[in-house]
């Protein structure tokens, strides 16, 4: 009887070390919510600031070219609304040491991101050597992250590409290069493409 | 006899499993962690406030950006401040405004390594909250069902970043200002304005590092915050908790020290 009354002490003991050890493990192990991927269908964009023609241009350029290289497809919407899924804007900081960003606004509870939205830092990318490239640059490389592909630095090409794409984050080293505007064929064929597709 | 063994038996088993299960947590960084007991953990992955990545000037480390700097100084969190609200002054198709929003961390300088100003007890820094949209009455308009907003609250960073954390800031004043014109606007919701008259710092990406709980740092900006993951393996970097770079924070501190 004793013996019994201490397995049952002993068990219990172990069972509640046991379940706090476990929780902590699971704990640990949360993901979080980084780089998830966008709806799928159209890739729907828009512009808010009227007429803001180079920002519209820029985007335009940038969308297409998009299109072209990979299975997306897009849509203009010539309101911005909720549903859109990339809004660009202008950012006018010049002391703030970043060419752009892309950040979701608002997620799916399945992790997807249902509404992004790019600034690109006019400021800096003006007195940048190569203002026009890297503008070209920046723009490709924030609408690839919202495609749900990840930058690079440096040469440390992903996924087994040897060559860069737009998604290397720098400022651009020397004008009107290829890569400024395309993204990797890793990106492309193990990432946009099968999403899209 | 039986009873003993069945004991005896049944704890050796389930001790090896607790054993087993604790080694996934624990690792060498915890007997430091026993040896600095009262040091705060930040949860630098928590910052991100739906950043997916940013376009810079990646620079090898920390030192090189201490370079392009304004200012570089290590202190310790003593406070977190709603911060300064932008937006575009553009309304969506529903009327309502998105809004750009920032905390403030304030922090009790312990070094100064670079400062235009000759250094100052304390330094306030901006930090990135996210975006959210506004309605005409000033209030958050509902996210659409099945969906949330990846924007931080005041308490979200202050539950990330507890008081107390140590911390390197390497930055430049910011001062945002009204600004109109064809090509866009941004409008100023809510200034930010220190009585000291201290200026407002925004931290390079690649310069906001916290000091962890074993005493390494890890980058609460967007230095090293992704790695390619395959297509079926979304979202990427699941197990991100913000990049740790070799070498622990003093072996940084002495570093951005020595390049002053």
């Amino acid at each position: 009887m004793r013996f019994k009354k201490t397995l049952y002490a002993a068990l219990a003991l172990i069972t509640i070390t046991l379940s706090s050890t476990l929780a902590d493990v699971a704990a640990h192990a949360d993901p979080v919510f980084v780089d998830g991927p966008p709806d799928t269908g159209a890739h729907t964009w828009c512009v808010p600031a009227s007429p803001a023609v180079t920002l519209h241009d820029i985007a335009d350029d940038s969308m297409r070219r998009a299109r072209d290289q990979t299975t997306m497809t897009r849509a203009y919407h010539d309101t911005c609304n909720g549903a859109t899924d990339v809004k660009w804007l202008w950012a006018f900081e010049p002391n703030d040491p970043y060419y752009g960003m892309a950040v979701c606004v608002n997620w799916y509870e399945n992790h997807r991101c249902n509404r992004y939205e790019i600034t690109l830092n006019k400021s800096n990318i003006d007195t940048w050597t190569y203002p026009g490239s890297q503008l070209r640059k920046t723009a490709c490389h924030e609408l690839g992250h919202t495609l749900g592909v990840s930058h690079y630095k440096f040469s440390e090409y992903p996924g087994g590409d040897t060559s860069h794409s737009c998604m290397r984050s720098f400022e651009v080293p020397s004008p009107n290069k290829s890569w400024h505007i395309t993204y990797g064929n890793h990106h492309v064929k193990s990432h946009i493409n099968p999403w899209f597709s | 006899m039986h009873m003993t063994r069945i004991l005896g038996a049944s704890a050796l088993a389930l001790s090896f499993v607790v054993g087993t299960a604790g080694c996934s947590t624990a690792d060498a960084s915890s007997t430091r962690e026993q040896a600095a007991p009262t040091r705060p953990k930040p949860d630098v992955a928590a910052l991100r406030g739906g950043m997916m990545g940013a376009d810079y000037n990646v620079q090898p480390s920390a030192a090189h950006v201490q370079r392009l700097a304004e200012y570089s100084v290590l202190g310790k969190v003593v406070a977190w401040h709603e911060g300064p609200r932008y937006s575009n002054g553009v309304k969506l198709s529903d009327g309502s405004q998105d809004v750009q929003l920032f905390g403030v961390m304030e922090i009790e300088t312990e070094q100064d390594f670079k400062s235009p100003d000759g250094g100052a007890k304390r330094r306030f820094v901006r930090v990135y909250r996210g975006v959210l949209p506004f309605d005409e009455e000033g209030d958050v308009v509902p996210a659409p069902k099945g969906t949330f907003y990846s924007a931080l609250s005041l308490g979200d960073l202050k539950r990330a970043i507890p008081l107390g954390t140590r911390v390197v800031v390497i930055a430049n004043e910011i001062v945002v200002k009204e600004h109109r014109s064809d090509e866009g606007n941004v409008v100023v919701i809510r200034d930010w304005t220190q009585d000291e008259g201290s200026p407002l710092l925004t931290p390079y990406p690649q310069g906001l590092l916290f000091e962890t709980g074993d005493g390494d740092y890890a980058s609460g900006g967007m230095a090293e915050a992704q790695e390619d993951v395959a297509f079926g393996q979304w979202p990427a970097s699941p197990e991100f908790t913000g990049s740790t770079r070799a070498g622990t924070f003093e072996a940084l501190r002495v570093q951005l020290a020595a390049k002053q």
